[in-house]
């Protein structure tokens, strides 16, 4: 695969499906005879760093695609924050993102039992909260595709440059992209869980213990959230984001501890005038829940603590790179 | 702040006579990156992220045909002005000729244009 297949390939992926393939066709056409009138002049064939230079003079990915489809809308705020290339694919994340956190939050009502007068404003909160991560994350994409037009790999998962080395490693925007979302809905669900005392399905509540850890939870998703938001902005500070790994990973480690020192997670409130028989049965099933939790708490333990080794080993092998 | 202010005015200015100038160029058959090169050649520089997406949206309006033809061993996309986008051309070339002649009376100011003004009226 040549650099101008990749670059048509990222270019395509913004395309409406309907006249991709024309317009890739063309555009190729287009890419191919101008490197051709360039190599005539030069009596010789492009180098790779030429070919490159000619593809970022045609700008990046999502700039170009954005102009085969002017139609296609934009999120404007004095200036353009969304392109029209994006805008369809920002509109269509938001609304499944949404859609999740609605039904999440309805689910959550009638499970928990929780008035129905409050539904509303769970529900307003969360639209808020998705709709500015959301928007956030896909300013972010669209500010870095305008401010490195030579940028574009990431797009495919393939080099976009044959001068970049793997000295100069970098986190993938998408990835921080798509961690921003994720933490953004378990920040929300954890937020909606922990806010309600009594949270629990039926009989079976959340043992205090995660209530007494709630600010922490709290505290470690925004974090993740904020180190996300900074490496989607600075893709290239890979040594912090390990920094920030390592933290992260080790307050991990701390709250599995703090949970496993607990020994219980989850409690039974025997429903009034329940027969003994029946609370007999209901207490087998919290233990059986509790052992899931206690082996689940243990994978985790060792999840983390292998993330923790690979993060520190990272992070020294960064230092020693510069 | 006054360079980008003039460049923008200067972007608006061009966007109004670039179609004029694609569907003049059209007159003979051209792909997309000839006919930038002819366009160039001719003084006026055209952005390929401006001029492709153009092409396809005066050929969707019916101003421009276009057909796949082989040459050179690769397929390209030769556009030409349409029946239709003719007599366009020809309505916007007036047009333009009467926005030019307006423009030089008021350019030449004192009363000289103001008499040509008034008769104009």
């Amino acid at each position: 695969m040549t650099q101008v297949d990749r670059y048509l390939e990222s270019v395509g992926m913004f395309l409406p499906e309907q006249q991709k393939k024309d317009i890739l066709s063309e555009l190729s056409d287009n890419i191919h005879s101008r490197m051709e009138d360039q190599e005539a002049l030069l009596g010789r064939p492009l180098t790779d760093s030429e070919q490159q230079d000619i593809l970022k003079d045609y700008g990046h990915p999502l700039s170009v695609a954005g102009r085969y489809r002017p139609d296609s809308g934009g999120l404007m705020f004095g200036k353009q924050l969304i392109g029209p290339a994006l805008f369809s694919i920002y509109i269509r994340v938001l609304g499944i993102n949404m859609l999740i956190a609605f039904a999440l939050q309805i689910v959550l009502t009638i499970a928990l039992d929780l008035p129905l007068n409050e539904m509303f404003s769970r529900l307003t909160l969360q639209a808020v909260m998705q709709s500015a991560v959301v928007t956030l994350v896909f300013v972010l994409i669209q500010r870095t595709a305008q401010e490195h037009p030579g940028r574009w790999g990431w797009l495919t998962g393939h080099p976009d440059s044959v001068n970049r080395t793997p000295s100069h490693p970098r986190i993938s925007p998408l990835e921080s992209a798509l961690q921003i979302v994720l933490l953004a809905v378990f920040l929300a669900i954890s937020y909606g869980v922990l806010s309600t005392p009594d949270a629990g399905i039926g009989p079976f509540r959340l043992a205090p213990i995660w209530f007494s850890l709630s600010a922490a939870f709290l505290v470690a998703l925004s974090a993740g959230m904020i180190q996300s938001a900074i490496n989607l902005a600075r893709p290239d500070w890979v040594r912090f984001h390990a920094g920030m790994q390592i933290g992260f990973e080790l307050l991990s480690l701390a709250l599995i501890c703090l949970l496993l020192s607990a020994g219980v997670w989850v409690i039974l409130v025997a429903p009034a005038g329940a027969h003994p028989d029946e609370q007999l049965k209901l207490a087998d099933i919290v233990a059986i829940i509790n052992q899931y939790f206690f082996f689940g708490l243990l994978i985790s333990f060792a999840i983390s603590l292998f993330q923790l080794i690979q993060n520190v080993r990272r992070y020294r092998r960064l230092s020693r790179n510069g | 702040m006054s360079d980008e202010l003039l460049e923008n005015l200067r972007l608006e200015l061009r966007r109004g006579y670039l179609v004029l100038a694609v569907l003049t160029q059209l007159r003979t058959e051209h792909y997309g990156y000839a006919l930038r090169k002819a366009l160039a050649e001719r003084g006026l520089e055209i952005d390929e992220n401006t001029l492709y997406p153009l092409l396809r949206r005066l050929e969707s309006q019916g101003l421009l045909d276009s057909e796949w033809r082989e040459e050179d061993k690769r397929n390209k996309r030769f556009y030409r002005v349409s029946a239709a986008g003719q007599t366009i051309r020809a309505q916007l070339l007036d047009e333009w000729e009467g926005i030019n002649a307006s423009l030089r009376l008021i350019t030449q100011g004192g009363s000289e244009a103001d008499r040509h003004l008034t008769g104009v009226k």
